[in-house]
């Protein structure tokens, strides 16, 4: 058994329906009767975008089968290379001598419906194979720059004309923030695991003076410090989410979500969007891809996590209904895999990838991307190559311009760097 | 903007003295949390004496009996045989290393255990059977020796060579796994000066490096037959052909010499102990003694609590969650009666112990920790640990925290007691009117504490002194 970077463990999955914290009546939380926020100004007028990043370097090749390369895949992926469409548990055919992963089917509909956009030998140009500094590169949206310390949607959030203040404004979740969202302090991420378990626990008679003491002694009303930042938004969010908390959350329009720990983060993502609280962007994480060995493309690790994938964004697509004209998802993940199959069935670190595009404002149904080919001399020291024109950034740029209503602010939020449509995105 | 620790606005809790202050500071950094009997301590002795005898763990410990499950001296291939060992490791590993975050008198060793845990992280669940007796035999063996010694203990232990896939890294497949993790995260550093064509060398060299509890002697195991002899460049060195394991030993002996482990190790060390972006003149400091000393910890850290940056550095660290909770149990007297349940709260918290699944070990800046999740955890924690784990209720833990306190007579001296205990330092006089305030509203400090009165406040007294800012700077 070999290191799974980022599994998909997430404990609280494991213990949800614990009740660990059951306690005598007198000693439960008190919710302070507060009012639920409403938003002050006017929301951004662009979509509502939620980020999905798959941590350990995603078998772009598995998700996108390039089944028309022939030999030049199936020679050197003997054991883990993706049937021909039509084969059993074949790659289903989108075209161009492309296939999705079978377990892929809830992308394939919505592909054939024109709400998905696949692009292809995309990602980060850093020639890094280090799952930390490709992370690093792309979340900051700066490849090989050190220096940076904001990331490409902290700069987009800091940037955009806004007078949307809510404390929801930019969710990531799980316990640590991603650090796409990290900004120079002007506005605050919210880390959050659920929104249900969102409030203070504190000794019901006790409660008013605890938090008042807190408050005090955080500054929430005039935060002066990174820790201050933190507790005046848990304070905001908490009453934001006073009205939601208590409600068992129903999925609406037939949407069946997985049972597993991404699709539970994408319900709560559904919840926040549908209460209307002024969410803008939303990061999920999806983790488990570096798959080094025993790669389990059909029947193991990657199959299943191709399911959670598409079952989950699939029923966050259905979920959403006609909101959906005004949210585009997005898939990411910091390097694809070397072509080559490795002794171990599995494959090491890579570099060219692919990316999922969806919601209202997407020109569906088409592969983007030039693709360079898997001949020995078209690889990039054995993976797949990135043209400078799929540049993820191109993908990321055009999203701001078109989607978030920010292209006057393409330079600060990636700099050095010049972006050129390719024609995912509608206006 | 800046980070801001206490000291950007006005405290909590002060120090009278600015050597109390700097006592509480030493105690702060090296231990996991500062009781007064700690304080005693090095007002008695001094801090430099109190560094010489924190670096001197086995004197500390001689005759000193730790909750500490027998579990953990267990050799592996007996641990294997025993019923449901997965969990009984797993649990037990927990405990104990909690229990000598807590009570163990060498607190420095312990936290210096971390930090080798964190540089060469391994995740227990994956194997807790054989993590155990990477934690005795290599982590814990030797955390106060030389570095060279550790890092080919590391190379060698199965849990390492499993954890990042060495024993699968064979002449006719080379997996490059360790070999990469190696120089960028457990010496050199990514900026260390390895390239791509290094990383492929290095993992030729390690070719064969695997284990195998079936033979003689079980654990680690060199297979010739799977190791490429070829001739192999690594930093410029010449591995010359036709060799075996020497070929390992040889890059790991490269490896503990060069400039740039030297300064990738002991920036973390500061980074650890004194601050999120340490100075240069620290770090080249104790790579200095490095050098001198061929990468003995004892000396580094020597110099590293003695030096000025340290002492200059007070308040400019944040617990990290398990340093939170770990620290209020050992202050407010908090124990775990049920493993699952402590874990659990950890999961909330963000860091359960030998939690983290990438190899580069659980971050250790500010940044990191600091989202609005982890702070209303910590509170919501506090309270399960210091308010419910008094009343029996089901939380699986239990604490001490109204002995802690001791006695008092008036609601001033409840709240100044239970400053003390927690903070070690005096409140500032408008915390403390508040704080009477919340224990007795519309009373004042002379005001006599009732049983009642006491036993209403004082979670929530105790957990709104651990939830302070004072706190969560260190």
């Amino acid at each position: 058994m070999s290191a799974s970077l980022f599994q998909v463990t997430g404990p609280l999955g494991r213990r949800r329906n614990r009740e660990i914290l059951s306690v005598p009546n007198h000693l439960r939380r008190r919710r302070a009767p507060r009012l639920a926020f409403a938003p002050a100004g006017t929301q951004a007028s662009g979509d509502i975008l939620v980020v999905i990043f798959q941590r350990g370097g995603m078998d772009g090749l598995s998700a996108l089968i390039p089944f028309g390369e022939g030999a030049d895949y199936y020679d050197i992926r003997p054991t883990i290379a993706v049937r021909e469409p039509g084969q059993t548990k074949g790659a289903l055919d989108i075209g161009g001598g492309f296939g999705l992963h079978p377990a892929l089917l809830p992308f394939k509909n919505l592909f054939d419906a024109g709400q998905l956009a696949v692009v292809r030998a995309t990602g980060c140009v850093d020639p890094t194979r280090s799952h930390f500094d490709a992370m690093r590169y792309m979340e900051q949206g700066v490849p090989g720059d050190k220096t940076v310390a904001t990331g490409w949607l902290g700069r987009h959030l800091e940037s955009v004309p806004s007078t949307n203040d809510s404390p929801v404004r930019a969710v990531g979740f799980g316990s640590l923030v991603q650090a796409s969202l990290r900004g120079t302090g002007a506005y605050t991420p919210l880390a959050m695991e659920t929104t249900s378990d969102f409030s203070l626990y504190a000794n019901g008679d006790y409660y008013d003076a605890v938090r008042a003491e807190l408050e005090t002694e955080y500054h929430t009303s005039s935060p002066a410090s990174l820790l201050d930042r933190q507790a005046s938004a848990v304070f905001q969010t908490m009453d934001l989410l006073d009205s939601l908390n208590g409600t068992t959350y129903t999925p609406e329009n037939g949407a069946v979500y997985r049972d597993d720990y991404f699709n539970l983060q994408l319900q709560q993502v559904a919840q926040l969007i549908k209460a209307d609280v002024g969410l803008e962007v939303a990061c999920v994480d999806i983790g488990g891809f570096d798959t080094h060995e025993t790669t389990g493309v059909l029947d193991g690790t990657f199959n299943d996590l191709m399911q959670s994938l598409a079952t989950g964004i699939g029923a966050l697509h259905q979920d959403l209904g006609s909101r959906m004209a005004k949210i585009t998802i997005v898939t990411m993940s910091e390097f694809g895999r070397r072509v080559q199959e490795n002794a171990s069935k599995g494959t090491d670190h890579g570099h060219g990838n692919c990316m999922f595009v969806l919601g209202g404002g997407v020109n569906g149904g088409s592969i983007y991307g030039a693709w360079p080919g898997l001949a020995s001399n078209q690889l990039d020291d054995g993976d797949l190559f990135i043209p400078a024109g799929n540049d993820q950034r191109h993908v990321l740029a055009e999203l701001i311009s078109k989607r978030l209503a920010n292209g006057a602010s393409l330079a600060q939020v990636f700099p050095n760097f010049t972006a050129a449509p390719l024609g995912i995105f509608k206006t | 903007m800046g980070l801001g620790g206490p000291f950007a606005r006005p405290l909590v809790a002060a120090f009278a003295t600015d050597d109390d202050a700097a006592n509480y500071h030493l105690l702060n950094r090296l231990s996991y949390g500062v009781r007064p009997a700690d304080m005693a301590r090095v007002k008695r002795v001094g801090r430099a004496a109190y560094i010489e005898e924190q670096l001197n763990p086995a004197k500390l410990l001689r005759g000193v009996s730790l909750p500490v499950s027998s579990i953990m001296n267990v050799p592996r291939a007996r641990l294997a045989k025993v019923k449901n060992s997965y969990d009984v490791a797993y649990r037990s590993l927990i405990l104990s290393t909690v229990n000598r975050m807590f009570f163990s008198p060498a607190q420095l060793s312990e936290r210096v255990v971390e930090f080798w845990s964190d540089h060469f992280n391994v995740a227990a669940e994956d194997e807790p059977v054989d993590f155990v007796d990477w934690q005795r035999t290599v982590i814990r063996k030797y955390a106060f020796g030389k570095f060279r010694d550790l890092l080919r203990a590391t190379a060698q232990h199965p849990s390492m060579l499993v954890y990042l896939d060495n024993f699968l890294n064979i002449a006719a497949h080379p997996n490059e796994n360790y070999a990469r993790e190696l120089m960028e995260l457990h010496t050199l550093g990514v900026d260390g000066g390895y390239t791509e064509a290094d990383v492929k060398a290095v993992a030729r060299a390690f070719t064969g490096w695997t284990f195998d509890y079936n033979r003689e002697g079980e654990g680690f195991f060199f297979n010739a037959d799977d190791h490429d002899a070829d001739e192999k460049t690594v930093l410029g060195q010449t591995l010359p052909a036709g060799r075996g394991i020497e070929d390992g030993l040889d890059v790991i002996a490269l490896l503990a010499n060069h400039s740039s482990t030297r300064h990738f190790v002991c920036r973390k060390l500061a980074v650890r102990f004194v601050s999120d972006n340490p100075a240069a003149t620290l770090v080249n400091a104790l790579a200095q003694v490095w050098a001198d000393t061929d990468g003995a910890i004892v000396p580094i850290l020597r110099t590293l609590f003695n030096s000025p940056e340290f002492a200059a550095a007070r308040g400019q660290k944040l617990r990290r969650p398990l340093d939170f909770a770990v620290g209020l149990m050992r202050l407010g007297g908090v124990r775990i009666r049920k493993v699952d349940d402590f874990v659990y709260f950890c999961e909330l918290l963000g860091q359960v112990p030998f939690g983290w699944h990438p190899p580069n070990g659980f971050p250790d800046n500010a940044g990191a920790w600091a989202n609005s999740n982890g702070v209303l955890s910590r509170w919501n924690v506090a309270t399960t640990f210091l308010e419910d784990a008094q009343h029996g209720s089901t939380t699986g833990m239990k604490t001490a925290i109204d002995a802690v306190v001791g006695q008092a007579r008036t609601v001033g001296e409840f709240v100044d007691k239970a400053a003390l205990a927690l903070l070690a330092q005096p409140l500032d006089a408008d915390v403390r009117a508040r704080l009477v305030q919340l224990v007795a509203p519309g009373g004042t400090g002379d005001t006599r504490l009732t049983g009642a009165v006491r036993r209403g406040a004082l979670g929530s007294l105790a957990m709104v002194l651990v939830s302070s800012p004072n706190f969560q700077w260190r």
